[in-house]
């Protein structure tokens, strides 16, 4: 069985039309995986950039609601003190802007700098809630004033709460504009991979070219040439060259033929000097 | 330059590429298909397509010129380097174009140098695939080609004598076409029996392999960041130790050791001068690591000390401690270590123990013709006389060597080294062990160095892996118009 495959193997060879086929196939593989690299880059790349973006955007977004949250619960406090009587307590939902920061923190990723910014937020507001929560304590209180208690008590708890949330808004800025100049990168780099399987297409087009040239045009033309000079000046057919393929029979049969032709001429000649 | 003998032969080395690319390609299919299967595929039968071309059109020949068998190596080599970026720039993550050049070029030669922070990051199948680049470079791309082409092949023997260096090729005593296939076994035997050990000593079976792979090569890729550290294993540092020595052990001589079942092929000069060396040098490390303050235990001094040496010698470069904090003699002497490195024949790079051996009884000669004008003088390595015409090459190499480190340093310091690993980076590069001293050290890695020190010391990596010779041979066929045509 080994021998018999063996066999087979030393005995097997590509016919013309197989080679040329068979190479041309492969340059068509080479180029169909060219483009499905370029795709699947491609692809990648989009879902990567606009997933990455969005992120950015929909943090940048989720820091902004909070800033107005802040701000305008600041403000209700605000006009409390500037009334100076206390009808009813300004309403904050706590609950909704703590859940906002911890989903805010949930897609930061891997930015550490906004990670501990958005701690800092959650820390600084806490304070600032607890610190707000003395309002109705300052109004009964006969002798703390409302507007001192305002501007030395809760106004620098704002200013801290206000100063953490425009620092990690300035920092999601930041780390969207490092995504763009990344995105210019990452587009270089992706199309390096198609780029590469091009170029290996492009090599075996010259290497087809070279072999095409070498194995079949180069002969032909030598056949071609040797041919006239056996019908012009009567020399021997005797090229050959390195193949397997008909073309090389193509080669054999001329010399077989053109040999067997001089032996009749041969032959003809000593007939007519024998007459 | 015949064209289609070096397209058919390169096709070759191609091949085998492609087939461990196929067989990562495996172990991701059982992960489940992990992020890495599609840039393995692609690169397989990218790779596999190249290779199998000029099979289509070039039949077998025997005809093979001396510039056509260089140019075969480089090639080989060169576009092993190429194809073998691939699957590291397709899965991307931290390498760029350069760094996966630098990746693929470091496991091709047996460097083990890496770009990676994190190792265990990457998918197992990528995993193997580095490792596979230290097994295929580690036997040396262009001895899987000899492996297939016939014994009887005039082709064979020229690029037998032009891949092993004329050190390695005296001392396996056999026809040069058995040369091949003596390197091959003990090769892989020792791959096997490594694996074995290793897993033996408590290793995962995939991890066995790749380290397995890695250790027999030379080269140090490991499947954790922390190298053999990692497994916090006595046992396994020992074992590594062992192996890493045999892989900087001619070849030639394990396979006769073996044959004859006698350590007696073992007690050469060469063995002699490199088993003293390493021997000194892991007792003054120890002494120093333990009087330093580094390591607490003398065991465990000891146990450092060793481990690093046979590591940087035997070019191998895996490490279970962080040389950064180590004081100046140990880090000196593995400066040193990893110049002159193993012994011809073996899968080490470096100098060779065997030339430097050869430069210092020429010294020695030169020192003794110097007091003795008169006398006649000969360099002996045990029973053989070396004459002016062996030694001259050998002394030649190592000077090309030496003026290397320092032409390589300045390109360094020219383009800008802002690590300051200038020198150090080229003298592990040219000598292929990999890490070096401070941040690119045993535990280190050259991600932070810039891409032309990436791209120099890959450079390096592969004059050190084909002694040099070879690359300058086929730039000055390419180059030099004079010598057109007479090889």
């Amino acid at each position: 069985m080994f021998v018999k495959v063996k066999n087979w193997f030393r005995e097997f060879r590509l016919s013309l039309r197989m080679k040329i086929t068979l190479s041309l196939s492969a340059i068509a593989v080479v180029l169909l995986m060219s483009s499905i690299i370029s795709v699947l880059e491609y692809r990648h790349m989009s879902n990567y950039v606009s997933g990455l973006i969005a992120s950015n955007v929909n943090n940048i977004h989720r820091t902004q609601e909070l800033v107005s949250a802040v701000d305008g619960y600041n403000l209700k406090m605000l006009a409390v003190i500037g009334d100076d009587t206390l009808t009813e307590v300004p309403g904050f939902d706590r609950n909704a802007f703590l859940d906002r920061c911890n989903a805010l923190k949930g897609t930061l990723g891997d930015n550490t700098k906004a990670q501990a910014l958005a701690d800092s937020v959650v820390y600084a507001y806490s304070a600032y809630m607890l610190a707000s929560t003395e309002l109705e304590d300052v109004f009964e209180s006969s002798f703390i004033n409302t507007r001192d208690w305002y501007f030395t008590r809760l106004q620098p708890l704002f200013t801290r709460t206000r100063v953490y949330l425009d620092e990690l808004s300035a920092s999601l800025y930041e780390e969207l504009e490092n995504n763009s100049k990344d995105f210019d990168s990452g587009f270089f780099r992706s199309i390096i991979p198609s780029s590469v399987a091009v170029s290996v297409g492009i090599i075996l087009v010259f290497l087809l070219m070279f072999y095409i040239q070498t194995y079949y045009v180069t002969p032909l033309y030598r056949m071609l040439r040797y041919l006239r000079d056996y019908l012009g000046y009567r020399h021997r057919y005797t090229y050959t060259f390195d193949g397997n393929d008909q073309l090389n029979d193509l080669n054999t049969s001329i010399t077989e033929l053109t040999e067997e032709n001089r032996s009749l001429r041969k032959r003809i000649a000593d007939l007519k000097d024998k007459q | 330059m015949n064209l289609k003998v070096i397209s058919r032969n390169v096709g070759i080395a191609l091949l085998v590429s492609a087939l461990f690319m196929f067989l990562s390609a495996l172990i991701s299919l059982r992960d489940g298909g992990d992020s890495a299967l599609a840039p393995l595929l692609i690169s397989f039968t990218i790779t596999f397509i190249v290779g199998i071309f000029p099979f289509i059109f070039v039949r077998k020949t025997s005809q093979i010129s001396l510039k056509d068998g260089y140019m075969i190596i480089f090639l080989s080599w060169l576009l092993s380097f190429i194809f073998g970026a691939m699957p590291y720039a397709l899965w991307g993550g931290p390498f760029t174009v350069v760094n996966a050049w630098f990746e693929s070029v470091s496991g091709f030669t047996t460097t083990g140098a890496t770009i990676l922070d994190a190792v265990e990051d990457l998918p197992r199948s990528l995993l193997f695939w580095r490792s596979a680049t230290h097994f295929i470079g580690g036997l040396g791309v262009v001895v899987f080609l000899l492996l297939i082409i016939p014994t009887s092949s005039p082709v064979r023997l020229r690029l037998t004598n032009m891949e092993l260096s004329s050190l390695s090729r005296d001392d396996y005593k056999s026809r040069a076409n058995r040369t091949v296939y003596i390197f091959a076994y003990v090769y892989i035997g020792l791959c096997v029996v490594a694996f074995f050990s290793y897993w033996a000593a408590g290793m995962s079976a995939f991890d066995a392999i790749n380290h397995a792979m890695s250790v027999c090569a030379a080269g140090g890729f490991s499947t954790k960041t922390l190298s053999i550290g990692a497994f916090q294993s006595t046992t396994i540092s020992l074992i590594t130790i062992v192996f890493m020595f045999l892989a900087s052990v001619h070849f030639g001589l394990i396979f006769v050791s073996l044959v004859s079942r006698s350590l007696r092929p073992l007690r050469n000069p060469v063995m002699r001068f490199y088993v003293t060396s390493l021997v000194v040098f892991s007792i003054i490390s120890s002494l120093s690591l333990k009087l330093q303050g580094v390591d607490a235990t003398w065991g465990r001094a000891f146990l450092d000390g060793t481990f690093h040496v046979v590591s940087y010698a035997s070019t191998t470069g895996f490490a279970i401690a962080d040389n950064a904090n180590w004081p100046m003699l140990p880090c000196f002497l593995l400066m040193l270590v990893s110049l002159v490195c193993g012994c011809a024949g073996s899968t080490t790079g470096g100098m060779k123990v065997d030339r430097v051996l050869v430069l210092f009884k020429a010294i020695h000669m030169q020192i003794q013709k110097t007091l003795y004008p008169s006398s006649v003088f000969e360099v002996r390595m045990g029973r053989r006389v070396l004459h002016d015409e062996e030694i001259y090459p050998q002394i030649l190499y190592l000077a090309l060597f030496v003026l290397l480190i320092g032409f390589s340093t300045i390109l360094c310091l020219l383009v800008g080294d802002p690590n300051g690993h200038a020198l150090t980076g080229s003298v592990s590069t040219l000598a292929n062990v990999g890490p070096s001293l401070g941040s690119i050290g045993s535990l280190g890695n050259y991600g932070a160095e810039p891409n032309t020190l990436k791209i120099i010391f890959s450079v390096n990596m592969f004059l050190g892996r084909v002694e040099i010779y070879p690359i300058f041979a086929v730039l000055s066929s390419i180059f030099n118009r004079k010598y057109q045509g007479r090889a």
